[in-house]
Parts: structure tokens; sequence; C-alpha cells
């Protein structure tokens, strides 16, 4: 499928042309309903209206999805093994990119094609008004406004829907606080913000090692999780994506595993959100999309509503607007002191290929309180001498994480936090480590072994630390420090307790000079 | 530029060795494929014992360490640069004892049962086929994959990577033992090992390797039949 089929197929309006579909009844016609569909934040839906139209569509067409069979490609089922599954992978099962290039591109064109499919069904819903029908997109749930918006809407939290029946929207294999109304960790070191994200220049990282991925992951070939072997993912699906599907999903949660995540509703808000950060991004001066062939020319598989497959590339979905005909209610950049944040936010990288300069010793146990380790950092090569003798990046590496489940906590790592809590610990702030894919990742007998692995851009943490003398290349520091769901103040949620969290190995911890 | 770094940019020699810090290995490899292509073919007939010995010790570092070189490139670009090279010979080293051993046995076997018969050759090739569609290969492959974070320095780094390439190793033969098999009934047969290293490489070194297993078996089992034919 090229553009011309898509405006083909669904008009300037960039609604989909439902006429040869199953149970798609009375449609508007192409060319009816103005402009691109707008996906709005579930929390500004919950505000005019608790369980708003367009929530109970979503409901329902849930619904409708659950009863086909899982070998119905529009099915809840298949739905969610297109994203991982063990059984019968094959061109259209288990395709999700991620630790790529490819993660943000696949994920809209995921959830473009799951929209139609939940679109169509919406339109076999008695109980849904015909605005509600053709105007339905996917809502998305930015977590980052504050309070209430960074706890799951009680829709989702409602076991019965308003007219008694078992409501879809909720699932039990969550987060316990989640689901009783606890919080995200927003603020200073919280998870919601996508600040960190925005403020990387690039897209992509160059396929080397050690060094960061850019805002939307290394450049790699078709990536599953690690086919590459050094694959580390992009600033945005760091946080606050990989940190959002452990907080939500908790310990063994359907968000938490990348086989199960597709199975709770939230997910599709939460990459919804994902997507909109990408437009975000693109807003800000000098924010372009990869262009090289290989970003453009790799191929991927789906089905659209009618089940029929379908194959798109990255190069057409990069407008959503004039190549998928949908829009977000809101994609202005947030304000933010982007000075405070680690990431070198101009220039081009070096030529030269990164060098390790120093490493941890030994593994550390991540075990749900915080924990700190040295290094001392070797000088770096007389090869890398003979350029400046400043590294122009300083990159710190997380490296062979596992663990056997997901904990569902994220930990906030810094460097050189001084013991004295007090001080400006902002300043060594370098971002999250979270472990979404940790189960795929570990064990010898895993998909992809050898662990997650996250690097970080930290050249302007460095020269900050190094200008205060607080650089110290015999005794570098890393912490960590668990950052968890805020509990709610809830008898019920008291009478449970936190859920323990499985234990967590880094293999190490490194730092890379280029 | 949407890529942060090197696109369109010429790098100099130096710059392009420093990023393949694996390349000794390739050295010893392709001194193995200059001695072993400048030396003729083995024949039918009595062959010393020693001689296939030697052969195999040739045939090994040149068939096994070109699938090796993406993992050594990793093992050397995740040490400190000083150990680089320290790093990369060790774990090729040993990833090479494992062979050594499989070859010793093999190569013995056949000589001793005189096994070296292009029926026993052809049979060898569609045992390689079969096994390249087995869970098993599959499996294997992937762990040939796995990187474990290493130590930085020291008496631990070196043994990190000697585990590193003893396990590599172990992984690299439970996917590929049925492609040297063959080369232990033929001996040295240079379009056998350009065959037979051009599959191994493909399935180590490409992102999907595993779906090149079918398409290994068609071409394994196609010279199997030549083998019969031409024997």
């Amino acid at each position: 499928m090229d553009r011309d089929d898509i405006e083909e197929g669904y008009g300037d309006m960039g609604g989909p042309d439902n006429s040869e579909q199953p149970g798609s009844g009375d449609q508007p016609a192409n060319g009816e309903h103005p402009g691109p569909r707008v996906r709005r934040d579930i929390w500004e839906l919950e505000a005019e209206q608790p369980w708003h139209p367009i929530t109970r569509a979503y409901a329902g067409a849930i619904r409708v999805m659950q009863r086909r069979p899982p070998g119905d490609f529009t099915s809840w089922a298949y739905q969610a093994a297109i994203h991982g599954t063990d059984e019968n992978p094959d061109d259209w099962r288990n395709q999700c990119q991620h630790n790529s290039w490819f993660f943000l591109p696949w994920h809209r064109m995921y959830l473009y094609w799951f929209e139609e499919i939940v679109r169509a069904a919406v339109q076999e819903l008695d109980d849904i008004d015909d605005d509600t029908k053709a105007a339905w997109a996917l809502p998305y749930w930015n977590y980052d406004r504050g309070t209430p918006t960074n706890t799951l809407p009680q829709s989702f939290r409602d076991q019965l829907t308003p007219e008694g029946e078992p409501n879809p929207l909720f699932v039990a294999q969550r987060s316990r606080a989640i689901n009783l109304g606890g919080g995200l960790p927003d603020g200073p070191f919280g998870i919601t913000s996508p600040a960190g994200a925005l403020a990387e220049p690039q897209f992509a990282g160059p396929p080397d090692t050690g060094v960061a991925a850019g805002f939307g992951g290394p450049q790699t070939g078709w990536h599953h999780f690690d086919e590459s072997g050094f694959a580390t993912p992009g600033a945005a699906e760091q946080t606050p994506h990989n940190a959002i599907h452990g907080a939500v999903g908790g310990r063994g949660g359907f968000m938490s595993g990348f086989d199960t995540a597709p199975l709770d509703p939230v997910f599709w808000l939460h990459h919804c959100n994902v997507d909109r950060l990408w437009a975000v991004w693109m807003k800000q001066p000098g924010r372009t999309n990869p262009t090289e062939p290989g970003w453009a020319g790799e191929v991927f598989h789906f089905h659209d509503a009618a089940g029929t497959d379908v194959t798109q590339t990255s190069d057409r979905v990069v407008d959503t607007v004039a190549d998928l005909g949908y829009t977000y209610a809101d994609i202005t950049p947030p304000v933010s002191d982007q000075e405070g944040f680690a990431v070198t936010p101009s220039a081009e990288p070096p030529g030269r290929p990164s060098e390790l300069v120093g490493a941890t010793d030994f593994p550390i146990e991540l075990t749900g309180d915080p924990v700190a380790a040295s290094m001392a950092l070797s000088a770096p090569s007389a090869a890398f001498r003979a350029g400046p003798a400043e590294p122009q990046r300083v990159y710190l590496n997380v490296e062979g994480i596992q663990g056997e489940q997901n904990p569902g906590v994220s930990y906030a790592v810094f460097v050189n936090m001084p013991d004295d809590e007090e001080a400006t610990v902002d300043e060594h702030f370098v971002g999250h480590v979270s472990f979404f894919g940790i189960e795929k990742a570990s064990g010898p007998d895993s998909e992809h072994p050898g662990g997650l692995r996250y690097a970080f851009d930290i050249s302007r943490l460095y020269r900050r630390l190094k200008a205060r003398d607080a650089w110290d290349e015999a005794n570098l520091k890393v912490s960590f420090r668990p950052v968890r769901v805020q509990m709610p103040e809830d008898a019920a949620f008291a009478d449970v307790g936190p859920e323990p969290e499985p234990p967590v190995t880094v293999g190490r911890v490194s730092v890379f000079y280029q | 530029m949407t890529v942060a770094g090197h696109a369109g940019r010429s790098i100099s020699g130096t710059a392009w060795l420093q990023r393949r810090p694996e390349w000794p290995l390739a050295v010893v490899a392709s001194g193995c494929w200059a001695v072993l292509l400048s030396r003729q073919p083995a024949h039918a007939g009595h062959i010393r014992w020693l001689q296939l010995q030697g052969d195999w010790l040739l045939m090994l570092p040149a068939m096994m360490l070109l699938p090796a070189l993406p993992m050594a490139r990793r093992v050397a670009r995740n040490s400190l640069r000083r150990r680089r090279h320290r790093a990369v010979m060790l774990f090729g080293g040993v990833s090479l004892v494992v062979w050594a051993g499989f070859g010793v046995a093999a190569v013995t076997l056949v000589h001793l049962l005189d096994l070296r018969s292009p029926l026993v050759l052809a049979g060898a090739l569609a045992a390689a086929a079969a096994w390249e569609l087995t869970p098993a290969k599959r499996r294997f492959l992937r762990a040939c994959h796995r990187m474990p974070a290493l130590p930085p320095h020291g008496r631990k780094a070196d043994r990190a990577c000697a585990d590193l390439g003893l396990r590599y190793g172990y992984s690299c033969f439970g996917a590929c033992w049925a492609l040297m098999l063959p080369m232990a009934v033929a001996g040295h047969s240079p379009g056998l090992m350009v065959l037979l290293t051009g599959i191994a490489a493909a399935e180590e070194i490409t992102v999907k390797g595993h779906r090149i297993a079918p398409v290994a078996a068609v071409v394994l089992l196609v010279a199997s039949a030549m083998v019969l034919v031409a024997g």
C-alpha cells in the first residue's frame, strides 16, 4: 500500500472507506466529516463527562473484538499477538520494534490499523450516536499534567460499566495501586515527564557501542528487540514509555510484559501519547525525521479493518494528517528548562568512535532500595588524546540488566550525587532505568539473551560537574533510587500493602568518552 | 542530518580500524584461507591422520572466525582500549578450543573407520540439512548472540572474556556442528569450505538468521545430491 492507495481509500478526510468491511452498517461517506479526526486526551474527555461517549464506544468495541476468535486478524487476542508472541510468529505477529529507530514509526502504524479496526467495531454498536461513530479516534493519556491526570481514569478502574456489565476497560492484571487510584510518579525524577526525551536534538543515534540513541532509537535493521546485539532504547522509549509500562503493570501485570501489554486497554492510550510526543518533538525547532533509505525502505505488515494484508514504510507515516488522516488535540511542546537536562542539545556528535574508559567491577543488585556503586575511569588512549583534550561526548551505560520479571518500579540514576540530600540533586540526575522487556532479555534460552542496556548522553552533566570540580575520575559514583507509584490513601490499599518486587541485576555501569 | 553521527562523512583508515577492533581475528582467518586455497585439495585415497588434523586446524579459524567477527567486535568495543586486542584474542582463541576438540574426535573417527567416501559425504550434507530445521539449531543460534557485561580490567576481565569465548564456542558448535561434519569427511575442499562458511556466516550475522535455515537446508540437500551423482 502506498500513499496513493491510502488517499484513494480514505479520501481527503483521512477517514476510512468502510463500505466493504464486515459489520460496518451505515457509514458516513468520504468527505462528510470535516478535517482529520482528532485524538483527544482521555482526561479531557473524563472532565467533559464521566464515561464520555468516546470512552463508551472504545469499551464497546473492545467487547466486540474480544468475542472474535484468536485467529481472526481483527480480534483482541490477535492484535496483542502482533506486538509479541511465542506462538506462530510470522510477518504479522511478534513484530513490535524496540530499541530501534523503527520504534516510533512501527508503533504509529500499529496504532493506526488498530484504530481502524476499533472504528469499524464502533460502527456495530447500537448504543453509540452517529456523531461519535463518525468522529471516533483513539484517546491518548497525557499523564504529565499533574494530579489527577497521573492516575488512571475512573472508567478504566471501575469493574462494572454504568450499565452494570463487566467493564472491558478494567483488567485486574495491573498494579494494585494504579487500579485503586494511585498516581504515576511525576514531579522531580518522576517518570511521566517527556522533557528529557524532547530535549534530544537528533532522531536516531548511530549504530555505535555505548552511545546514546537519540530521541527515537538507534539506527538498526529490522529490530524486534535486540537483534543488533548492541541496541539501547531511544530517549522517548526510555521515559516515559518503558517506565509507564512497568508502573501501570506492576509485578506480573499485562502492561509489564512484552507479549501481554496490549491486552490492557490502557496500552493503546499510553502508546497514543507516545505517538503524540513524536509529533510534539517535530514541532520544536530544528527537528527532522530520518531520510535514510534504511529507515524509509523497511516494510512492515499489518491487517486492515477488513482483515486484508497491508504494508507500510516509515516514510509514509511521518505526517499524521497528510499520511494517516488524524491529528492530536494538543501537540504544543511543553515549556521546560532544558539546561537542566543531561543531554547535549546541539551540535553533531564527533566523528571518532566511542571508547570505554571505565566500568564497575561487580554486578549491582536492585532490590527496591537505593543503591550506589563506584568506578575509576582510565585515561583515554593516545589516539583519543590526539584529538580535542576533552571528550566531546560522555555517555553512561547501564548494561546487562537481567531479571525474571519486570518489578514494576523504575530507578532514577544519578552521578556523583552528594550525600547531603539538601544539595541540588537534580544537577546530578541522568535519567531512568526501567525494565520493560526484561523477561525477553534474561536467561540463556530467552529470545534475546544478554540483558537490557540503557545508554544516556551525560555530556552536559559532565561539563557542569567538571566546572564545579565535582567530577572525580578516580572515584565516580553512580546511584540508583527507586521511583514508585504513589500509594493511594485508601483503606482498601492499606490492607493489601505494596507488592513485593522481584530483584533485578545490573551487569555493570560503564562510561564511554567520544 | 537525522542520524546523529557519521552518515556522509569520509572516515580515515585509522578511524575505520578503530571501529573494527576485531581485525586481528579477521587477519588470522584470512591467513588461514590463503594457506588453504594455495594448497591442492584433498583427494580420495590414503591421507595421513596428522595431515587431516593439520587441515582441520587451518579450516577451523578460516571458517569459524568469520561468523564470530561481529561478536568479537562487541567484546573489543566493550573493553578498555588497552585491553581490546587481548580481549579479542582470548575470546576468539578459546572459542576455537571447543571446535578443536570436536575436530580431533571427528577426524579421528573418520580416519579410523575410513569414512572418506562420496556416500558418507552426501549423508553428512543431508544430516546438516536436517539439523538446519530443528528447534535446537535455532536455540543455539540465539545463544550465540548472548553478550554479558564484561568486567573492565584485571584477571576478572580475562576470565570473563575466556568464559564468553567458551560459551560462544559451545553455542556456535551447537548451531554449526552439522555444517562442519562434511568437512571432517571431505578434508581440505575449498568449494565446500566456501559454501559452508557462507551459510554459517549468513546465519550468524544477519538479523533474521534463523530464516535462512530453510534455504540453507535446500542448498545442502542439493549439494548432497550433487556429491552422490558425481561420486
